[in-house]
């Protein structure tokens, strides 16, 4: 399994008590990939960030990639094995389109090989925006380099919270075609946050967070 | 290492956040003008130090061998009062270093020894000291060593004018040895074949009317058994020299060394600046050398077995320079701590800077911790950040002093010209400002600034590296 969760809690006591996630257990086998949909604020992205290590749960254990979460070991997990997509992108603004790709591996200290990167631009059709600084892309634009840095340590996780929630219909399509032609074809496991149903569709699991409870649908 | 990457790219000023960048430009702008002062004061006192420094020892040498009590109750001090080829009267370090004799007593005709009169049981003293200055030299070529001879008389000159001087001098036998000697003489060493005893003035008889060539006398009395008499050595002004600035330079006459044998042979002087009237110089090229060398002979003197009979002293314990040099050791610890201060409460700025920096992208700093980046990674950001400004302040701080340096003639005359008089007094400083960078000050800002910078940037970092990376991209 890349992802198996279990038993998480999650209770937020600021500025009142909300119990927003209680007792989750999920297991996600590499290649698979799963849609968590919901209304707003039932915690979606609180659990994503759970599973991405970017959050802690209260209780309940997280194994990534055969290793169990612990709070020293959770940023190599993030660097190594996770790669995530916001909704609003992410990206470092002041950096160009390669150097923003570039980060996860000079994070890591490995050899950030600028032909590596290239090629994922190449990937998600933005070669002639390389050196472009971030903050001049368009939403689109910035959206495809956010997906082309959450692959480029070739995780075996995607976490994609609301990945086309700031982008019109037409890119937002463009952009979910992208992002599964990418993960299966890399056959990577993907766990996606969403209201959109259609998307949702094309994933092989749907569960839906209801009221601290993840059910399938 | 990313790190320094984020961190340089943080510090290049932006528009959307023009107030950081006026708050880092600001903090840059004053540790740069402490740095800028720091440097060009301390440089300068340190020349100004240097200058005194060689001024002080230009005359007397940087190391000096003096004989202690041990040598003057010696047998071989006292056994010239009892020897014939002694002339019965004791002798200075030069008449007993220019002695064929080590021993002068001959038991067959001179006086018996009295019954408490000291052993003899060393070799010569002085001959082994000055053999052990040769060795020495062996092994530093650039030292050399001269014994000198100090008294004192009344000197008398009478002027070209007719008019005359008449003064309580010092006589100091020439140091003809002292490698500074050539800069200090205003006029070089004459031949004797004139009449009178050539003898160089301290170039402030000149300011009162005294000239080459000006005849006159030194006046000194002998004791004898039963009464005083006075004895006179004709003597010719064979030029003038800088006395540098010794409290008793202005009094200070150069004579040959038949001068002060004469008045050694038949009386006591006691200095009044604490210099022993008769011992050794020892001189070397670079005065930083001095305790090494001090250090190399006195271990020599330990195991010849002659440290009993000669104290060796440096420059800093010279009775005459003592107060000056340690006044100038305060000035300058004073001084560096009231730079550290300045430059604490200039690094402090810094604090602020990077506190705002941090708020400023706290969004990047969960964004770099979403991609895995540690909290020992977020606070070293910002740590590079202090330290860079720190550094990026100590360039051109240091640019700036070096500039100032080079045209401190130029600024000091435009001081002088606002002013209406002479900004710096030439009679203390010389003619102009030392304007050599001083190492020991750039070292002292270049490990201060940074280190500084970098403390001051340990709270916004502990601070960044606490960020929550969950929080900031769920408010996003």
């Amino acid at each position: 399994m890349i992802l198996t969760a279990t038993h998480i809690t999650k209770t937020f006591t600021s500025p009142q008590k909300i119990k927003l996630l209680s007792d989750i257990s999920l297991s996600l086998p590499a290649g698979a990939s799963l849609a968590i949909t919901g209304k707003s604020g039932e915690g979606k992205t609180t659990l994503l960030q759970i599973l991405g290590t970017l959050e802690k749960a209260d209780s309940g254990t997280l194994t990534i990639a055969g290793q169990t979460v612990t709070p020293s070991l959770a940023p190599t997990l993030r660097n190594q094995h996770i790669g995530f997509i916001f909704q609003s992108f992410n990206l470092l603004e002041d950096f160009t389109a390669l150097e923003n790709i570039l980060m996860p591996l000079r994070i890591a200290r490995k050899p950030a090989s600028p032909a590596h990167a290239l090629a994922l631009l190449d990937a998600v059709g933005l070669t002639s925006r390389a050196h472009f600084p971030a903050k001049l892309l368009s939403g689109g634009e910035k959206q495809r380099i956010a997906i082309a840095r959450a692959l480029v340590t070739s995780p075996d996780l995607i976490l994609a919270d609301e990945p086309s929630g700031n982008l019109d219909h037409e890119n937002a399509a463009a952009i979910h075609d992208l992002l599964f032609s990418l993960v299966r074809e890399r056959k990577k496991t993907l766990v996606l946050a969403t209201h959109d149903l259609d998307l949702a569709a094309r994933c092989d699991q749907r569960m839906i967070l209801c009221q601290g409870n993840l059910r399938n649908w | 290492m990313f790190e320094i990457n984020i961190a340089l790219k943080y510090l290049v000023p932006r528009k959307k956040s023009w107030s950081t960048a006026l708050i880092s430009g600001l903090s840059v702008l004053v540790i740069s003008l402490v740095v800028w002062l720091v440097l060009v004061f301390l440089s300068v006192t340190s020349g100004i130090e240097r200058n005194w420094l060689h001024r002080l020892t230009s005359l007397h040498a940087p190391i000096r061998l003096s004989p202690t009590e041990t040598y003057y109750h010696s047998y071989f001090y006292q056994i010239d009062t009892l020897a014939a080829a002694s002339r019965y009267t004791y002798k200075t370090i030069g008449e007993k270093r220019e002695s064929p004799l080590s021993d002068p007593y001959r038991p067959d005709s001179d006086p018996e020894l009295p019954t408490l009169f000291p052993p003899n049981y060393h070799n010569d003293p002085v001959k082994e000291l000055f053999a052990a200055l040769t060795e020495l030299k062996q092994e530093i070529p650039d030292l050399t060593f001269q014994d000198y001879e100090m008294g004192g008389a009344l000197f008398r000159l009478t002027l070209k004018t007719s008019a005359s001087l008449s003064q309580m001098t010092y006589l100091l036998s020439i140091p003809d040895q002292n490698p500074s000697l050539p800069t200090l003489l205003e006029t070089p060493l004459s031949d004797s074949s004139l009449p009178g005893l050539p003898i160089y003035l301290p170039k402030n008889y000149r300011d009162n009317g005294a000239q080459i060539g000006d005849r006159g006398t030194l006046q000194f009395t002998a004791a004898t058994g039963a009464s005083s008499q006075e004895q006179k050595i004709d003597v010719r002004v064979a030029g003038f020299y800088d006395p540098g600035v010794m409290a008793m330079g202005s009094k200070c006459l150069l004579v040959p060394k038949e001068v002060t044998r004469a008045i050694h042979a038949v009386t006591q002087t006691f200095s009044p600046d604490g210099t022993p009237t008769n011992g050794i110089f020892v001189w070397l090229s670079d005065i930083a050398q001095t305790e090494q060398t001090s250090a190399k002979l006195s271990q020599l003197l330990e195991k010849k077995g002659l440290a009993p009979y000669w104290k060796l002293t440096t420059y800093k314990e010279f009775e005459f320079a003592k107060d000056l040099l340690q006044q100038f050791q305060s000035d300058k610890t004073l001084l560096l701590l009231v730079a550290s201060i300045i430059l604490i409460v200039a690094c402090s700025n810094i604090i602020s800077l990077l506190v705002l920096l941090v708020s400023d992208k706290k969004k990047e700093i969960a964004i770099l911790q979403s991609m895995g980046a540690r909290p020992k990674s977020i606070a070293t950001i910002f740590g590079l950040c202090g330290t860079l400004i720190g550094l990026l302040s100590c360039l051109l701080g240091t640019s700036l002093a070096l500039l100032t340096l080079r045209h401190l003639d130029t600024l000091v005359s435009l001081l002088s010209k606002l002013q209406g008089r002479s900004a710096f007094n030439p009679a203390f400083f010389g003619k102009s400002l030392p304007n050599q960078l001083s190492w020991e000050a750039l070292l002292f800002v270049l490990l201060t600034a940074p280190l500084l910078s970098l403390a001051a940037g340990l709270i916004p970092a502990l601070k960044a590296s606490r960020i929550q990376p969950a929080t900031v991209l769920r408010n996003e």
